[in-house]
């Protein structure tokens, strides 16, 4: 046997079922959701089979044809393009919806021509059994000269006999040339040679596929590339109209096949979902009830997830006061006790918030509302200079940026997708929740509105509207701004709506909270080390007449005990070195209503915003004898010394707060900007106008109301 | 958006709401490139079913499923 492990690859149009039936034969957990083009990268998964074969199972973005539009898409054909590339199927397990058989055969016949071992598996039969969908599998069998199954990835049938097939397939040595295939016209045989000449191929669709895609395909040299279009000018032809006649040949040669092999189609043209669109998608119903869903949504992460939320914080008090008692006094335990558990416990509280976001959002994608956002929102998103697929963006993004950003690489057009993805992070993401939970208290008491709303609910409500503000506004001026005279267009399915399934719904949230411990948790607990000892320790000599002129102090004013304490302590931080870094920037901010301790926060925030709250318990717990208290009281006790009043007045924290809505904080957001975009220029001008926006804006509401 | 028609011809966008049709032909075939791969075809019949809430997109149905595309897109497929 030549090669030991065989690559499969799982393709089919958007929404067909490839993920899930990826995961059903991995057992891993690629994420699942009723919305044509969630998968937007390749990934790879291992199956053993029976026969003792290691195979390696790739899943890929959805596409309809080989001739692709969006960035996603395209990672398809340039891997099917290039033998080289370390994904190139060794066998095609084609996946095709039940209920929409037909839309698949041109891919389907595409793929015949590659000449790669396929099998044409079509998923989701129990929904095809329950529309009472009947399809004649050996006249396809035959036409394609594929064998034809089907299973339900959902229900676990026929994965068996799914598994068995794929054993025969990668035994199977070669493919004949198909009888279906199309002739090539002679113009196409001309761009096959001119390929060819430059780089020779087994195969002469792909080397056609090579002609037509030769501008953006990465697998070629710029050599290669400059000689492929230099030969390709001289011959009179437009590659637009040789892929319409292309395709249209295809649609003519299968289409009377799929008339006879068609038994029962799925032509249910009043089923309840295009019912239920007739109220969700209504001129003035369908944006009405998207308004009332986010608002539901957001009075939801505050509402329900306070209880939890105080029961976090208790253990994490709990977890200091006794780590204290029973921890030898030495640097470690005051590691342990004012560094790492404050630090940790700051951001842990939000698991229970974030967890009902991601729950939420889960829903609405697994029922298939996201893709009717996409539809209602298309004409607006348009005027501002993005994509009706943006809103998904933009929604997403209020959980994280980075998927999000991801995600616009379903938008085909380049302008439309950089401006999402540049003002996608001002949507106000989970990473945010943190520091307006703690920050909202100090600018909105907590009361009731209306009978029924919470103030703080609102508030919070009114900082997310803010972000989302931001982000339009700010589309429409790079509207104008970025140049591009690429036409946009848009074309999505609208998928049945669905129950949500339970199972994939938990499998996206546990996903996301993991991701999100694990992540947040890595860093969060590196940086408060670093600033515990940082906030710690300082230059001795410093720290020297800081402790004196603090011991003189207390001895004048005859402070004893714990506040004795308290007033070492704070003149200690002050001269640490971590308070050097806050003085150093204490003039920039100083306008802002901000002092040299917010300013560490400020500066540990921008690896990842979250920190801050970590930030804020680990300074206030250095500076202090009590463990007990919560972030939320000890930034409450703190005072102003120039005012004599509170620290975290109206002023200072609205102005904080708003900080926060808009200053580009997260290393990752820029690392995958710059990854999407392919230049730095794009993290540096998302960085540049974000840092203005959230620094004047803070200005502006800190002058005015102090 | 151009649209260089000799004789005036109907397009989906002119269809009424729930109106059925077929597919005759494309004014513009950067585009019709695109229609075509999700099963937009001279002779397939469609039906226009809703237009969007801001005007942007209409809501096509071609065979059992259901697709948005935007106006631009819709007035260049040409219909009986
Ligand atoms: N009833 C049923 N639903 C299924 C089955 N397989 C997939 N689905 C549902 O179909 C939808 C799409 O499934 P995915 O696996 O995400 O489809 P995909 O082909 O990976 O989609 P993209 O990544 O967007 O191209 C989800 O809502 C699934 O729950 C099945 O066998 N039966
Ligand atoms: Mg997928």
């Amino acid at each position: 046997m030549g090669r030991k492990i065989q690559k499969i690859a799982l393709i089919g149009n958007p929404n067909s079922g490839k993920s899930s039936l990826f995961n059903v034969l991995t057992g891993l957990s690629q994420k699942i959701s009723n919305y044509p083009g969630v998968t937007v990268d390749k990934k790879s998964g291992k199956l053993k089979l029976s026969s003792g074969d290691h195979v390696e199972i790739i899943d890929f973005p959805g596409i309809y044809s080989l001739y692709p539009n969006s960035s996603d898409e395209k990672i398809v054909v340039e891997t099917l393009t290039d033998p080289d590339n370390e994904n190139y199927p060794d066998a095609i397990l084609y996946v095709a919806g039940a209920l929409e058989l037909e839309k698949h055969f041109l891919l389907a016949t595409q793929l015949k021509e590659l000449q790669i071992p396929m099998l044409f598996c079509i998923t989701m039969s129990d929904i095809g059994d329950r529309k009472g969908v009947k399809y004649n599998t050996d006249l396809l069998s035959q036409y394609l000269d594929l064998p034809v199954i089907e299973i339900s990835a959902m229900e676990k049938t026929n994965i068996d006999a799914l598994k068995y097939r794929l054993i025969e397939l990668i035994h199977s040595s070669g493919v004949k040339k198909w009888q279906g295939s199309q002739i090539l016209t002679s113009t196409e045989q001309q761009l096959v040679d001119t390929v060819n000449a430059v780089m020779p191929q087994s195969n002469d669709f792909r080397s056609l596929l090579i002609a037509h895609h030769h501008q953006w395909l990465n697998h070629l040299s710029s050599d290669q590339r400059s000689k492929i279009s230099d030969s390709l000018d001289s011959i009179p032809y437009s590659s637009t109209r040789l892929q319409i006649e292309e395709t249209l040949l295809r649609y003519n040669h299968f289409d009377p096949l799929i008339r006879k092999s068609i038994i029962k189609s799925n032509s249910d043209k009043t089923s309840w979902s295009a019912r239920i669109d007739s109220l969700i998608t209504h001129r003035i119903g369908g944006p009405l009830i998207f308004f009332l869903i986010m608002f539901f949504v957001f009075q939801a992460i505050y509402a329900w997830a306070e209880t939890p939320m105080t029961w976090i914080e208790e253990i994490f008090s709990f977890l200091s006061t006794s780590a204290r008692s029973s921890l030898p006094e030495s640097w470690f335990t005051n590691l342990i006790v004012d560094g790492v558990v404050p630090g940790l416990g700051g951001v842990l509280i939000f698991i229970p918030q974030i967890t009902i976001l991601f729950l939420l959002l889960s829903i609405l994608e697994e029922a298939g509302y996201m893709s009717r956002a996409v539809f209602m929102f298309d004409g607006m998103m348009q005027r501002v200079g993005l994509n009706g697929r943006s809103i998904v963006a933009l929604i997403s993004s209020g959980a994280c940026a980075i998927p999000a950003i991801m995600s616009t690489r379903t938008i085909s057009n380049w302008k439309e997708r950089l401006i999402t993805i540049l003002v996608a992070p001002l949507i106000s993401c989970s990473a945010r929740l943190p520091v307006y939970a703690v920050l909202i208290g100090f600018v909105v008491p907590s009361k009731t509105v209306w009978g029924i709303f919470n103030s703080q609910g609102l508030a919070f409500m009114g900082i997310y509207l803010l972000g989302i503000a931001a982000a339009l506004i700010s589309a429409w001026v790079f509207k104008y701004i970025i140049k591009s005279d690429e036409r946009s267009f848009l074309m999505i399915e609208l998928p049945q709506y669905k129950r949500p399934l339970l199972s994939n719904v938990l499998l996206t949230v546990k996903e996301k909270v993991t991701s999100f411990i694990y992540g947040a948790g890595k860093i969060i607990l590196l940086i408060s080390i670093i600033l515990w000892f940082l906030a710690s320790y300082g230059p001795p000599q410093a720290i020297q007449e800081a402790k004196n002129e603090a011991m003189s102090i207390a001895d004048q004013q005859g402070i004893e005990g714990d506040e004795r304490e308290d007033l070492l302590a704070a003149y200690h931080l002050e001269a640490s070195y971590a308070g050097h870094l806050g003085k150093f920037i204490e003039p920039v901010i100083r306008p802002l209503g901000y002092d040299w301790k917010i300013g560490i926060a400020l500066i540990t925030s921008f690896a990842a915003r979250e920190v801050f709250v970590g930030t804020m318990a680990t300074i206030y717990s250095v500076g202090s004898t009590d463990d007990e208290l919560t972030i939320r009281q000890k930034m409450a006790a703190e005072i102003n010394p120039l005012t004599g009043k509170p620290r975290y007045d109206m002023a200072t924290s609205l102005s904080l707060l708003l900080f926060y809505v808009f200053a580009m904080q997260c290393m990752s957001t820029l690392a995958v900007t710059k990854r999407e975009t392919k230049s730095w220029k794009w993290p540096f001008v998302q960085f540049s106008f974000m840092s203005v926006l959230a620094y004047l804006s803070s200005l502006l509401a800190y002058q005015l109301l102090s | 958006m151009e649209r260089n028609e000799i004789y005036v011809d109907r397009n989906l966008w002119d269809l009424q709401k729930g109106e059925e049709s077929t597919v005759k032909n494309f004014n513009d075939s950067a585009l019709a490139c695109k229609l075509l791969t999700i099963g937009i075809v001279p002779k397939a019949r469609i039906a226009m079913i809703r237009k969007s809430p801001f005007g942007g997109a209409v809501c096509i149905r071609l065979g059992g499923t259901y697709i948005a595309i935007r106006k631009s897109e819709a007035l260049c497929i040409l219909v009986d």
